[in-house]
Order: structure tokens, then sequence, then C-alpha cells
């Protein structure tokens, strides 16, 4: 069932993709060479520059087709020869692993990986490094290419009483003893015991002929809990070299939101150490070796940072705001990347040193690490903007920037010995494409002048002067007119204000008059308004608002617009509590200004909601009844009140207080 | 501790798996993957491989549940996603997460009530919960029970101490006006975290609040060391160089401001003041206006508007703009003294005089008795000028001689005065000169809120 790739044994003399370095490193030494010789690849040149900032291009191919995260890939020296090769898991449940700039060799996957691992399981000569992928609860192990073996995860502790509470119902036929076994279930998860799986299905069955039915699948399947593998690292048994014999540390989801970690001796076949933890990991990051002094760093999805000293959990953590999306350590840092753009640095014992803010959502991170290098350790960001960031002195300064094109983002970023260079940038990006770039051996690594190499103005963190305070500031222009017109106003200030100050007097008392003509025709023509008939010829729509959340006060806004052709007054408004006494309306009954034609006008009531008496919980919603309510007076001065219309308004439920 | 992985149960699990019997079928297998794409904010394939998990679980994975409630409260759909963090809950009741979630769903709906039940009872799980104790107070704050709120962050903080608790604690605290308290938290709250240009930033505006400008500007430049864009930190500095005089460097800040906040009208007063300082009143009137167009009811831009025009001659705009402020404001002497200016320029001398009794409601002010005696003294009205006058004079001289001796604009006008009054000079010659009745104060910027 296996296919070694062809490649495999026999290495050509200079694989693909040192040429294409030795190629790059040419170019970037002369500038003249650099404009020239495009023509060959100008696929590659338009995608990225041959050269930006420390990073030289090496080599792109868009049509790769994995998407893979961080955990999805790894570098390593598989056939012992000093080529490293580029080992890519992905969803699709494949496994790839590149030499140079070609597939050397390609498998199917039983199941979608959560991570894969290279790793020396012994001291060899030369050293085969040991391949493993994790996927759901089992490790699937390569030696030579080749499948080697399997290792599963145990099942989890269950409860003895659940246990037997199963154990009863497997003896019983179908039906039976289910009401019986779901109660006991129930007791216990309310006793606090972390039950199975299987027990919370059931559970979380309503139906009685359905929870039989759920109850019958499970027969004669053993009751286990299985952990899921969340992510995987490995660390180092006793020497700190490249080829130093590790141990596997598996991170996995025991029971929902709670967390346990298992430590594998190198031959993957014995379970060394197992930690539980309150919360799923999402990230580990191991330093130290086994047998001497060990640290373990993990981020859970609950967005807590903990840390394993030798085994034993430490009781300091620290609790993010938003989910943790990366997690680097470089020298005595944490770097914690959150899911608000956020990076939070903290010291590794805990204390929060400083937090770099980006632009926009992180993708990965990633730490950089090279002896040779002047700034020895870099973090490298890459953004949901497609921006891949380069950061320097423990994330305080940005070194380089630069952007993917077409929109791309990179998934995942992995930095290491690629082929025989030792700075090689492995980038996943989400449209499939894979992008190598190498650190150029000169590169210093030393902070970006503000604004001059980097894409655009905005990035430059570092200085004080940020470059906007150069830019002009947008004063609105005034044309001559306006200046003329100032002049004008100097002039006759006194007569513009005493011009004003007339039209305003003459603009008041057309209104006024205006009104009391208003209310003058009204009652010179009283037959034409419906002062006798009803509702009918008053077109009055009336509109009600609740506006208010959660109570107990409760505002009732009413719109009024009165749709016929004549003013109306002496309207006045009426509202009743339904049921009585629910609320207290204030106020109850209110006049109404003069309602003018094809105009509306809004009154506000406000509704406060009675605790019912002898306390208790309110009762919930009633109505509030408005009533428009016409006050006419008829033969000898008797008043009567006629309603013109009426709305019934359905309040909310208040939550009470 | 060590176990033996390959043992005999386990191997016939995992054959039963290969033949992916249903239920033993490992249900958390893709949450890792759920996980991933929810904090790369990659929000659509993550409801994708939620779709696919649900499906395959029969609704039952609780942690896609979960995650799909995440999903909808950031789009917005708060309804639903409490609808899925319940649903998560009832799968699992004793997880301190779903009630946590489903008591923030609640929060943001403003059922804040609700919410702090979900808490006390997420509290009986787990009492010692950074997070618990915070949202707790945030609800308090909304409910307006600042006692209680105060009582939840000092907990919160207690437990872990995080620059959002400090932001909320602060907060409160200057909600109850109490600015002495709120410097504190910030305080404390710098020790904890040094480099965080925000709580630089706000905390120089309370200190600004509480007038102790040289502390505020300390802090207010330190937020800019870190971060120099930080746009409160510079409208707040910037009215304090302002109020120095230096008005070049104040600009040159709200260059900085305007990029990131070309629509705040707090900046837009403040460069129209500089302007105004320049005696560039063109341009000052420009920027006003367009401050006055993006926050009309902001009565200092009115007030400042209303200087501008004064200081132009422009006595009729002058009046409308005094009267807006006046009208949104009511309780600013100053508006009062500069309306009654205008009125006395506009021939208006009975409103003038009541407008300058308005003013001098709130208690003395110099400037103010200065020019009405000049304005009584010009309407011919000669035994009040004088009354005025030697109000002015005790008040004058109840100052302290190197105050006085800055004051060379009053102390100028105050001799001219004398002089006509008391016929030492011809009276024809005091004249309220637009200098001395408008001393052109950049405290009349507007200090922007702190906005928190």
């Amino acid at each position: 069932m296996i296919s070694v790739g062809s490649g495999a044994t026999a290495p050509d003399p200079l694989p693909p993709l040192e040429e294409a370095i030795a190629k790059e490193r040419d170019d970037a030494a002369s500038p003249a060479a650099a404009g020239g010789g495009g023509g060959e690849r100008s696929g590659t040149q338009d995608y990225q520059q041959r050269k930006s900032g420390p990073w030289l291009h090496a080599w792109h191919d868009p049509v790769a087709g994995m998407v893979c995260f961080s955990q999805h890939m790894c570098v390593a020296d598989l056939h012992g020869d000093g080529d490293h090769r580029l080992v890519l898991v992905d969803r699709k449940k494949r496994i790839r692993i590149y030499r140079g700039t070609s597939i050397q060799w390609e498998q199917r996957l039983l199941e979608p990986p959560v991570a894969v691992q290279c790793f020396y399981h012994d001291t060899a000569t030369p050293p085969i490094p040991t391949l493993v992928v994790a996927a759901g609860h089992q490790l699937f192990i390569y030696r030579h290419l080749q499948p080697y073996m399997k290792f599963a995860l145990p099942p989890l502790p269950i409860d003895e009483r659940e246990k037997d509470t199963w154990n009863r119902l497997e003896g019983l036929p179908e039906g039976e003893g289910v009401e019986e076994a779901f109660n006991q279930l129930m007791k216990l998860r309310e006793a606090g015991v972390q039950l199975s799986r299987r027990s919370m299905d059931l559970l979380a069955v309503d139906d009685v002929a359905q929870r039989a039915k759920t109850a019958e699948e499970h027969k004669g399947v053993p009751l286990v809990q299985l952990p899921a593998i969340s992510c995987m690292e490995t660390l180092r048994q006793n020497i700190d070299q490249p080829t130093g014999v590790s141990v596997v540390v598996v991170a996995a989801e025991a029971f929902s939101h709670k967390g346990i970690i298992f430590i594998l001796n190198p031959h993957v076949d014995k379970i060394l150490r197992k930690v539980e933890l309150d919360g799923t990991p999402a990230f580990v990051h191991c330093l130290g070796l086994y047998d001497v002094e060990y640290r373990l760093t993990v981020a859970t999805r609950d967005g807590t940072v903990h840390t394993i000293k030798n085994g034993a959990l430490l009781g300091s953590a620290v609790e993010l705001e938003t989910p943790c999306c990366g997690l680097v350590r470089l020298d005595k840092f944490i770097f914690v990347g959150c899911m608000d753009s956020v990076i939070h640095v903290y010291h590794f014992k805990g204390k929060k040193s400083h937090s770099i803010h980006l632009p926009c959502p992180l993708t990965t991170l990633t730490g950089l690490s090279l002896p040779r290098l002047r700034v020895q350790r870099a973090l490298l960001v890459t953004l949901n903007d497609g921006q891949v960031r380069l950061y320097g002195n423990n994330g305080k300064d940005l070194l380089h920037s630069f952007s993917l094109l077409n929109d791309d983002i990179v998934t995942g970023a992995l930095f290491g010995q690629y082929g025989r260079e030792e700075g090689a940038l492995v980038l996943s990006c989400k449209s499939g494409a894979i992008l190598v770039k190498i650190l150029s051996r000169t590169s210093t690594l030393e902070p970006a002048r503000s604004g001059s190499s980097l894409s655009d103005g905005e990035e430059a963190t570092g200085g004080p002067v940020p470059a906007e305070q150069d830019v002009p500031l947008n004063i609105p222009k005034k044309t001559r007119l306006y200046v003329e017109q100032m002049d004008r106003e100097r002039q006759s200030a006194v007569h513009m204000h005493r011009t004003f100050q007339r039209d305003l007097c003459r603009l008041r008392l057309k209104t006024a008059r205006a009104y009391v003509s208003n209310l003058v025709d009204m009652g010179q023509s009283p037959t034409s308004v419906p002062s006798t008939s009803g509702a009918g010829e008053a077109h009055l729509s009336l509109t009600a608002d609740v506006i208010g959340l959660t109570g107990p006060h409760f505002d009732v806004q009413l719109r009024i617009h009165n749709a016929g052709s004549h003013a109306l007054s002496n309207v006045c408004v009426m509202c009743v509590s339904s049921p009585p006494g629910l609320y207290a309306l204030t106020p109850a009954m209110a006049p109404l200004p003069l309602l003018l034609p094809q105009h509306t006008s809004v009154h506000t009531i406000r509704a406060q909601e009675q605790p019912p008496e002898g306390g208790g919980a309110p009762t919930g919603a009633g109505q509030v009844r408005c009533f428009v309510v016409r006050m006419a007076v008829e033969g000898r001065g008797h008043q009567a009140a006629r309603p013109l219309t009426t709305v019934y308004v359905q309040m909310p439920i208040s939550e009470g207080g | 501790m060590t176990e033996e992985g390959r043992s005999p149960p386990v191997a016939a699990i995992a054959r039963r798996d290969s033949r992916t019997s249903r239920p033993s079928l490992l249900r958390e297998r893709l949450n890792w993957l759920i996980y991933a794409l929810y904090v790369r904010h990659d929000f659509a394939d993550s409801l994708r491989v939620i779709e696919e998990v649900l499906k395959e679980s029969r609704g039952l994975c609780e942690y896609a549940i979960f995650v799909k409630g995440l999903n909808k409260r950031l789009e917005g759909r708060v309804h639903e996603s409490l609808s899925l963090f319940q649903a998560a809950a009832c799968l699992n009741p004793q997880a301190l997460n779903n009630l946590k979630q489903v008591a923030k769903s609640l929060y943001l709906l403003g059922r804040h009530r609700a919410a702090l039940d979900v808490y006390e009872e997420a509290q009986r799980i787990e009492p010692e919960d950074w997070a618990t104790w915070h949202h707790k107070g945030l609800c308090h704050v909304h409910l307006r029970q600042y006692n209680e709120a105060v009582v939840c962050f000092e907990n919160a903080n207690s437990i872990h101490r995080h620059d959002a608790t400090f932001h909320q604690l602060g907060r409160v605290h200057a909600l109850r006006d109490d600015f002495r308290s709120a410097i504190d938290v910030y305080s404390e709250a710098l020790e904890f975290n040094p480099d965080s240009a925000d709580l630089l930033a706000v905390l120089g505006i309370y200190y600004l609040r509480l007038g102790d400008t040289a502390k505020a500007f300390e802090h207010l430049g330190n937020a800019l060391t870190i971060d120099p864009r930080k746009e409160k930190a510079i409208l707040a500095a910037g009215s304090i160089i302002q109020d120095h005089g230096d008005t070049d460097v104040a600009l040159r800040k709200y260059r900085v401001a305007a990029q990131q906040t070309p629509h705040s009208a707090q900046l837009w007063s403040n460069v129209g003041m500089c302007f105004f300082h320049k005696e560039k009143f063109v341009a000052a009137a420009a920027c006003l206006k367009r401050a006055l167009y993006l926050d009309p009811f902001e009565w200092i831009i009115a007030h400042n508007l209303g200087l501008v025009h004064l200081r132009t001659g422009q006595y009729a705009s002058a009046f409308h703009y005094l009267s807006a402020s006046i009208n949104i404001k009511p309780d600013f002497p100053p508006s009062y003294h500069y309306l009654a200016i205008a009125l006395s320029k506009l021939d208006d001398f009975a409103n003038a005089c009541h407008a300058f009794d308005k003013a001098l409601e709130h208690g003395p002010d110099l400037a103010t008795l200065l020019n009405y005696a000049i304005t009584l003294h010009r309407h011919g009205a000669t035994v009040e000028a004088k009354q005025k006058l030697s109000a002015f004079d005790a008040a004058w001289g109840a100052l302290d001689s190197g105050i006085r001796a800055s004051e060379t604009g009053l102390e100028e006008q105050r001799s001219a005065l004398h002089g006509s009054l008391y016929g030492v000079e011809p009276p024809s010659v005091p004249h309220a000169a637009p200098s001395a009745a408008v001393p052109p104060s950049a405290g009349d910027a507007d200090p922007p809120s702190p906005g928190l």
C-alpha cells in the first residue's frame, strides 16, 4: 500500500530548490541583474518581489492545493542526508513530502489530521527521524516513509456509578429500565460527576420513547470516553541537540471543556506522564529536557495560559480577555496572540511585559530563532489582510512587513531548515499556494526606518514623531463672497440686526394671527366640524409605540394624526390600565393641543408597572387602553365626551424589579 | 504514573471505529478545527465545519453549538446566540463556559438582571473566576448600581488583574464624579501595565478634569511617546499646549489627530481656536463652522464662533451664535458677557445691560465689570458707569500686583475710562477695544471628553 517516491534514495547533485536559492543570491547581490532576468520566471516575479527586506524569494507554487495550519507543517532531515524535506498534511486527509521544489511522496491518511511532527526516537547513525501524525484519538507513526504503527490514547476513567448504571441497562430487554437509568444519571450530574458523552446524550433526550431508542443504540458497545487530540509537540528527552531523542507531548480534549496532556515515550508505545487540565488545550509549547527539567506552556480554548513544570500544573495562570490564536516562546518571553488583534507578551513566570497592537486580526504566530543572526530571535506574525510582519526586540520593533497579493491569507507558517538552507520560511496560504522565502544571510534584522522601506506609512510605530504631523490640515476653503459678506456685516451690523429682529417679530405676529384665525374659524362654522357626530367625521389616526426594554418603566408614545381637513380642538387623551391597577399611568388624562389638519402630534404617557398586592412575582403583561376623546359643549353648557378613536396597547412582559 | 496504552479493549474500540459504527465515532475530533478557524476570524469556514459536525452528531456536539453561538453573536445576532448557548447549557449544565456565555448574551440584549442571575449561578460552580466578576460588574454599571459594580470589579482584580477591569472600575468612579478614586485606579493599573497608551491617556484626562495640568500633561506626553497616534491623548495634550499659547505645536499635534478622527467636532473646535489665537479669523470661522456642523448641539463651539465673530466685528452673527450657545447652556457667565458686548455694539443698550447683569449674577468678573462700565459710559449713563468702575477698582485692588501687571489690557482700559469719566481726558476716547473686550483665551477651547 506504500509507494515510496523515486527520488528518495539518490539525491541529485544540486536539488532544484538549491538552484533557485543560489540564483536568487546572485540576483540579490547585483541589483542590475535583479531588474532583468524576470522573463523566465514571470509568474514568480508577479507574485512577489525578489528581495523584500531580509527575505529572499525562493520558490512559489500557486497551485499546490494544500491549505495547512502551522501545526500541519514540519521540516526534517527524513533520510539522514542533510537535505531537509518539508512534510505537509491537510484537512483533505493527505500527507505530502516536498523535496526541493518537487513532490517526493504523497499518501492518503485515514482521518483528518490534527498535527504532524518529526522527531528522533533513538540515536542511530545516520539519524533517521520518526514522523508522527495525530488524528482523532490516535497517533500514526511513520518510519522510512512506511506506516510503522498506530497508537491509540487510552480511554478516560469513567465514574463507577455511571458504569454500573449502563451495565445494568445492558442486561435488560429493550425499553426497560431506561427511565431509572435516566434519573440515576441525572442525579449523578447534579452531584457534579463528570459524565461520559453517552450519558450526556441520553440526558439531552426529552422524549421518553426516543430515550429508550437512544439507550438501545448503545447496547453491546463498551462504554468509553476517548480523548480527542487538539495539539501535539515534541520535547527533547536528555540532550538539547537537533538530533536528540524526543518524547511526544499530546494534548487532548477530555470531557467537554476539560483537557488532558499525555507525555509519551520516544517509541510512542507507553505513557510516561498524564496531566489533567481545567480547559481544553489549544496550543502547547515545550521547553527544556524531559529527564532534567521541562516546562510546558499550555493555552486553553477558554483563554487561560497554564504552565506545567516537570509534570505538575503550577497554580499561577494567565487569563486572557479573548481567545488565544497563537502561542510562541522566545527566550524568556511568551507571546500570546489573541483574537482581538493584540499580542500580549508575558515573562515566562507569568508577569506581563507589554502588548503589541496589530491593525487587523492575526492568523499565525511563529518564532524565528537562528544563532547566526545579530538579532537572534524574531517573531513572525501573519495577519488576515495578507500581511506578513517580522518583529524584533521582543516584539517592540517592527522589522519588516510584506503583503501577499490577490487577497491571499497565510494559514500556516513554519521557520526552519529546508533543503540545505537553514533559515527558510514556508508559508501555506488560503488559496492553497505554498511560498518559500529565505532569510538573507546579510540581513541584520535591524528595525526599519519609519515609513521608508515599508509598504505604507501607517506601520511605523517605532518613532515618536508620526508622519501625519507633516500632512497639512484640511481646512475648509472660504470664497471671496464670504469675505465680502463679512465686510458688509462689519459696516452695517446694526442695520442687519434690526432688520432681522423686526422680521422675527413679524413672523411671530403672523403665526399668532394664523393661530387665532384658525380658532375663530372653527368657532364660526361649527357645522363643518364633527362636533355632534362621532369619530366617523373626525379623521383621526392613532398609533402607539412602547418604549422600554425590561420595565418596570415604559413609555407609551401616541402619535395622533389628523387626516381630516379641519382642525380639532378640545380634544384630550385618556388612558386606562387593563387589568386595572397593573400600570400606573401618568398622565392618565391629558388635554391635547389643537390638532391641525395633516399634522401629527406626539404624546407620551409613562406607564409604571405596579408590583402585585401582597408581593410575589409580577402577573405578566397587560394592556394600556388609550382613548382620544372630544369634549363638546352641548346645549346649556352641559359637557359631554365623545370618543373619537381608541387603541389598545399590548405591553411587553416586565422583568420585574 | 504510567498506563499501558495498547490494552485490549482499546484495540477493540479502534477496530469498531474503522467500521464507523455511529455511536463510537469520536465526536470531538474536529473541535480543534472549529476553534482554529474561529480564532482566525474565518467565520464562514468555521460555520461550515460546525454544520458538518452537527449533522454528523445529530445536533448533539456541545462544542460546535457553543462556537456557533459565539459566531452568531459576532455577527450581531444576539438572540440566536442566546438560544444556542442555552442549548449548550442544556446539554451540559455543569459547564461554566456555557453559563457565562448565556449570561453575556443576556447582558448584550440589555437584560441585565437576568444576566446577573445566570452569573450568580456560574459563581456557584466556580466562585474564583475573573470573567464572571468582571461581567457581573458591567451588569451593575448598566443598572446604575455603582457600589455593587465597584465591589465586583475589585473582586475580579483580586483574582486576576486585567486592563479591562481597571478601565471599567475607573469609569465607574468617573461616572460618580469621583476623579480622585478613578486616578488611583488608573495609577494602580499603570503599575501592572506601564506601557499602555490607553491607560496613560485616560489618566491624563482625569488629571485634567481635576485641574492638575502638570500631571495631566506628563501622562499625556507618556501616552503619546508610546503611541503617537492616540487621538484622545492628542486632543487633551493639544488643549493644554494651546492654553499655554503654543498654538503652532498644538496645531502640529492636531494634524495627527485629524488623520485618525477627521469627524471629531472637538478637534475642529480646538483647531479653530488655534487659528483664532493666530488671528487667522477666516480659517478659525471655517474650522469652527465645520465643528458646529459635526456637532450642532455642542454649546462651546457656538460660543467660540460667537467670539470669533465678535473679534472680526460681525456683531450680528456674534449675537446669533452667542444666543444659541446660551440657549443650550444657560449657566456660563462669559457667554452673557460677550452677548452683552455684541448687543451694545448693535445699539441695543437695554438688552446689553440685562445681559451684563445676568453675567454678574454668578459673581463679579473683572472684564465684565469693566466692559459694563465702558458700555454704560458710551451710552451716557455716567452715574451707573462710575458705580461699576468703583466696583471694578475694588476687585482690581484686591488682586495681586503680579497678576495686575500681566493684565495690561485691563489696566489700559481702566485708566482710559478713569480719564474720561472723571474729566482728566476728553470723554470721547474710551472705546471698548475688541482686544480688551474679548481676551482671546484658549481656555475656551473645549477640553475633549474622555469618551470612555
